[in-house]
């Protein structure tokens, strides 16, 4: 154990008097998080919301004697060959099972359509609009953007489409001279002569679309959670890793040989080598989140406790985060065969969980995704921002990260160095 | 005097990448005493830095076992690990920290603390001649300033045994002096034992009790200088160089009935003008020769302007044995 203190201790030492590094792992993360998200808003935390944004729709319209345009609806969005709107929409029951999708992040909105939808869009204008809803997520403006643009969109298609019958029928009925209300029937016919009627009735006069937010969990959605996390997590990969070569780097200087000549262990050693990382990367970590919540509440004027206010949850992502980080960093020392090597391993995988994990602005929805740890922190530290507490199956996956990736860096460093 | 270190049949093959393995390392023995400095003498790559990893219980030998003052090392490595001091071939020290904080840290890390830790920094850091420099980064040091730093941590807890690989390497020629008058006191004074490797025979020659010779991986000559001299039953060379006068003749058939010549022959030299020549002498015990030639000389009228005397060294000693020379 004493050992292992030393050795932590003096890794701590000489890493907080190298000024550039004490910049990459505290300043840089946040100012990127805190600009990125004070120029965007809440607005670029997203996916690429282009690609299978996930839509849950409810259709409740009965349907008029003229058309079903709830069907209609459905069938355009659930039929991703018809048209090519980048939803992914699934139909859902009723209104509280697709909240509770939205609640859970497994869609980006809800769409509701309403009974009257098809009576209210065939009949006239003066009895007022049908009001179709879309219900979004705070932390998902864009996407919310994105279905209200193509919902509406799809409303004119069929209100255009309604003109367009509406002429068909007429047409049909001077040329064949037979009154049109023996073509549609009688009360389709008084229907549809009744909207005529009022032609100058604008769409807007028989739908509208009212778009409501989910409430997050009490304190109001900060844009900093999601760049603060993914940003944090990114630069912990890139501590772990130079703290991890630091092994190597004590090979090829020679200080390890001293290490390995003095009466300790080599898995002591080795042990403190990748605590040593792990006390650095849970520090940076810590300090990182009490920054953000600091400046979170600047930026609102008051205090906000903006990863929630669980502190016991908050304490296990952040010991999760450090563990896998750590091991992560750990492994790719143990593989490479020089620091310069590892130094470059450890860019390429620190790049590819910051791409997969969400840290450039766009979350995969696509299961790589699960093989980021900066996604597995991320993710978890969102939902306690949310007030959620729904963390556990990304602490196991972390810890997960962290048992396979540090036996295997333990096992080849024993190996290397008992030659 | 008991035994600091002892190593019998000790060996390394290392697995090459190319399938092919490299016998760095061929089967050694040898004894330090406590007290003694022993030298490990051979060119580059003959194994000495092989031979130090692995009684230092870095490297595990392939073969053959090494004793540390009584303890077997591959039995009880901690225990052995303890009673060593390493002063490694390259600066093992952390650069951004001061001398003074790298050898608390390797103190720490020997079990030391406290006043006894502190005073025996301070030692070492007068012993070293650097008390001033003693809170300056060791990434501010010159290359033979680093050096002593390195020699000082190797000697921090105060280790019976001492290893030094080639503990000079790259230093200017005033800080060599000063690590071999460091060395020389360790030796004389504090009476641990030191193997030290080098592949400069004028080191070997000037610090060692007794030499081993490796090459090879092969201890090919182990003993007291003198006797490794003797070895090689080589003999000294006299060069005088004569100005002209007096009868050159008459001089060197006087030399060559001299007891224990068994060569002399006259070689003119440069600058004809002048006359002058070189007399080149081989003998046994040519040092005591020399007054004997000079007074020869005197008496045959015969001026010389400078005797020089070579006697065979390890060079010769190491070149009589493998066939090439030291340095390449
Ligand atoms: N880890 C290793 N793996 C493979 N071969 C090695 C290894 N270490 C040393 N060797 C080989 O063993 C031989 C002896 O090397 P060693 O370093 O012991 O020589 P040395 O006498 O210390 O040389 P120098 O004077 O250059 O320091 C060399 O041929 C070297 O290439
Ligand atoms: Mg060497």
């Amino acid at each position: 154990m004493r050992a292992f203190l030393l050795i932590t201790w003096n890794d701590l030492r000489q890493s907080f008097t190298d000024r550039t590094l004490l910049i990459l792992m505290f300043a840089a993360p946040l100012a990127i998080a805190t600009i990125i998200s004070l120029t965007f808003g809440g607005l670029a935390n997203e996916s690429n919301p282009i690609d299978h944004l996930p839509v849950a729709l409810v259709n409740a319209d009965r349907g008029s004697p003229i058309a079903d345009f709830g069907e209609a609806f459905e069938a355009i969005l659930a039929e991703p060959a018809m048209i090519f709107t980048g939803l992914d929409a699934r139909v859902v029951a009723d209104e509280e099972t697709a909240l509770g999708l939205l609640t859970d992040d497994e869609v980006a909105a809800v769409v509701i359509l309403p009974q009257d939808l098809s009576r209210r869009l065939t009949g006239p204008a003066d009895r007022g609009p049908a009001n179709v809803r879309l219900v979004t997520r705070p932390d998902r403006e864009v996407s919310g953007q994105i279905v209200s643009t193509i919902a509406s969109g799809l409303l004119d298609a069929f209100s255009g489409s309604l003109a367009l019958s509406q002429a068909a029928v007429f047409g049909a009925a001077t040329a064949e001279g037979v009154p049109p209300a023996e073509i549609l029937g009688r009360d389709a016919f008084t229907q549809l002569t009744e909207s005529l009627q009022d032609p100058s009735s604008a769409l807007d006069q028989r739908v509208i679309m009212t778009q409501s937010s989910l409430r997050s969990g009490g304190a109001g959605f900060n844009p900093l959670v999601v760049f603060g996390a993914t940003q944090a997590i990114f630069f912990a990969l890139f501590t772990a890793n130079g703290n991890a070569t630091s092994i190597l780097e004590e090979v090829r200087d020679g200080t390890m040989t001293r290490l390995l000549a003095s009466p300790s262990s080599r898995s002591t050693l080795l042990a403190a080598k990748l605590g040593s990382t792990f006390v650095m990367v849970l520090f940076q970590l810590v300090l990182l989140f009490i920054a953000f919540t600091g400046i979170g509440s600047l930026l609102e004027g008051r205090l906000v406790f903006i990863w929630g206010q669980s502190i016991g949850r908050i304490a296990w992502v952040l010991l999760a985060t450090s563990a896998a980080t750590t091991t992560i960093g750990g492994l790719v020392a143990a593989i490479a065969k020089s620091p310069e090597q590892s130094g470059v391993i450890g860019t390429v995988i620190t790049m590819y969980m910051a791409v997969t994990g969400g840290s450039f602005g766009f979350r995969l929805q696509s299961p790589i995704r699960l093989t980021s740890a900066v996604h597995w922190g991320a993710e978890a530290f969102e939902e306690l921002a949310r007030g959620g507490t729904d963390i556990w199956t990304n602490v196991l996956a972390m810890s997960g990260f962290a048992l396979v990736f540090g036996a295997i860096s333990l096992v080849l460093f024993l190996r290397r160095f008992s030659t | 005097m008991s035994t600091a270190v002892e190593v019998s049949g000790l060996g390394k093959t290392y697995a090459s990448r190319s399938g092919k393995s490299v016998r760095a390392v061929d089967g050694i023995d040898f004894r330090v005493d406590e007290g003694e400095l022993f030298s490990l003498l051979g060119p580059n790559g003959a194994g000495k830095t092989t031979t130090i990893s692995m009684i230092s219980g870095l490297v595990t030998p392939s073969q053959g076992s090494i004793s540390i003052l009584g303890i077997d090392l591959a039995a009880h490595p901690v225990a052995a690990r303890a009673q060593i001091g390493i002063v490694p071939q390259e600066i093992a020290l952390y650069p951004r920290l001061t001398a003074r904080q790298n050898l608390e840290f390797f103190g720490r890390i020997y079990g030391m603390r406290g006043d006894s830790l502190r005073s025996r920094i301070d030692e070492l850091l007068d012993f070293v001649e650097l008390r001033d420099r003693a809170s300056d980064r060791v990434e501010t040091f010159s290359g033979g300033m680093k050096r002593r730093v390195n020699i000082a941590a190797g000697l921090i807890h105060s280790p019976r045994i001492l290893y030094m690989d080639e503990p000079t390497v790259g230093v200017d020629p005033q800080s060599r002096r000063r690590i071999l008058d460091l060395i020389s006191h360790l030796k004389e004074e504090q009476g641990i034992a030191i193997i030290y490797t080098t592949h400069l025979m004028e080191e070997a020659e000037e610090l060692s009790d007794r030499v081993g010779i490796i090459d090879h991986g092969k201890l090919i000559a182990v003993g007291s200088l003198d006797s490794l001299v003797a070895m090689v039953n080589e003999d000294d060379r006299v060069e005088i160089e004569l100005a002209i006068g007096g009868d050159r003749d008459s001089f060197l058939r006087g030399l060559r009935t001299m007891n224990g010549v068994s060569a002399a022959e006259l070689e003119s030299v440069g600058d004809p003008e002048s006359g002058a020549c070189r007399v080149e002498v081989l003998a046994s015990g040519g040092r005591m020769l020399l007054p004997q030639i000079v007074e020869a000389a005197g008496a045959e009228g015969v001026p010389v302007t400078s005797v020089r005397l070579e006697e065979p060294n390890l060079e010769s000693v190491f070149l009589s044995l493998t066939g090439r020379a030291l340095r390449e």
